[in-house]
């Protein structure tokens, strides 16, 4: 195999499996600035 | 290690939730980022291996996989979330170092100190456990799953379908295993 189309499988069996888990998670928690209240502050109340 | 590095950034997320998960997720595997292109650029050098894990003997990854860059590499993607705080930061370059602290294990003797150090570390189980360390990965796939599950149960923001997440991993670990793989 050569050295292009082994970093071409590396990435792909990355990428694919990643975005499906991006997509699954929905993460919102972390789109907030800074400013935002830690996500354990729900917790609390 | 593959699976498990997702699970270490799934963890890492649920653990610091104002973390984005992708950046746990590539952090997690950033140095496995790295490695292709080095190789592909001819800096790291690899040779097929049919039938050992992980199917390739890494002849020479020092400069994306070595103690000395992974602390690098760390502190490098940590400084890309620094107007997220210190805490995304510090998750950041947890995730990046996670990948060193699991390799080191599964890896035989070919994580170097730092680049071109005459010292390796690594337990090698992928070569003295040819199917048992794929029982040891499973452990920590299903610990870091379960923290993050319980943790997008009790914070919300993510994991809204955890179960799909999680299953996605498992079926990564499954596909990487000896059996699927020919590597028993």
């Amino acid at each position: 195999m050569s050295p292009i189309v082994f970093a071409v499988v590396c990435y792909l069996s990355f990428t694919l499996p990643t975005a499906l888990i991006l997509w699954l998670d929905g993460d919102t928690a972390s789109s907030a600035s800074a400013a935002r209240p830690a996500p354990e502050a729900k917790e609390a109340r | 290690m593959f699976a498990g590095h997702f699970a270490a950034g799934l963890a890492l997320k649920a653990k610091e939730p104002r973390a984005p998960t992708w950046a746990m997720l590539v952090g997690a595997a950033f140095l496995d980022l790295l490695f292709p292109l080095f190789v592909a650029l001819g800096i790291e050098r690899i040779h097929a291996t049919p039938g050992i894990a992980p199917g390739m003997s890494l002849d020479f990854i020092d400069w994306s996989h070595s103690l000395l860059m992974a602390v690098v590499w760390s502190a490098v993607f940590a400084a890309f979330f620094v107007r997220r705080g210190r805490a995304v930061m510090l998750a950041a370059a947890a995730a990046v170092f996670s990948h060193f602290v699991l390799d080191w294990p599964m890896h035989p003797m070919d994580l170097a100190l730092y680049p071109h150090a005459a010292a390796h570390a690594g337990l090698g189980l992928w070569v003295k456990w040819r199917v048992g360390w794929w029982f040891l990965e499973a452990v920590v796939v299903a610990l870091g799953c379960a923290y993050y599950a319980v943790r997008a149960r009790q914070v919300g923001g993510f994991g809204k379908r955890a179960w799909g997440v999680i299953a996605v991993v498992v079926l990564l670990h499954v596909v990487n295993s000896p059996w699927l793989m020919g590597k028993s």
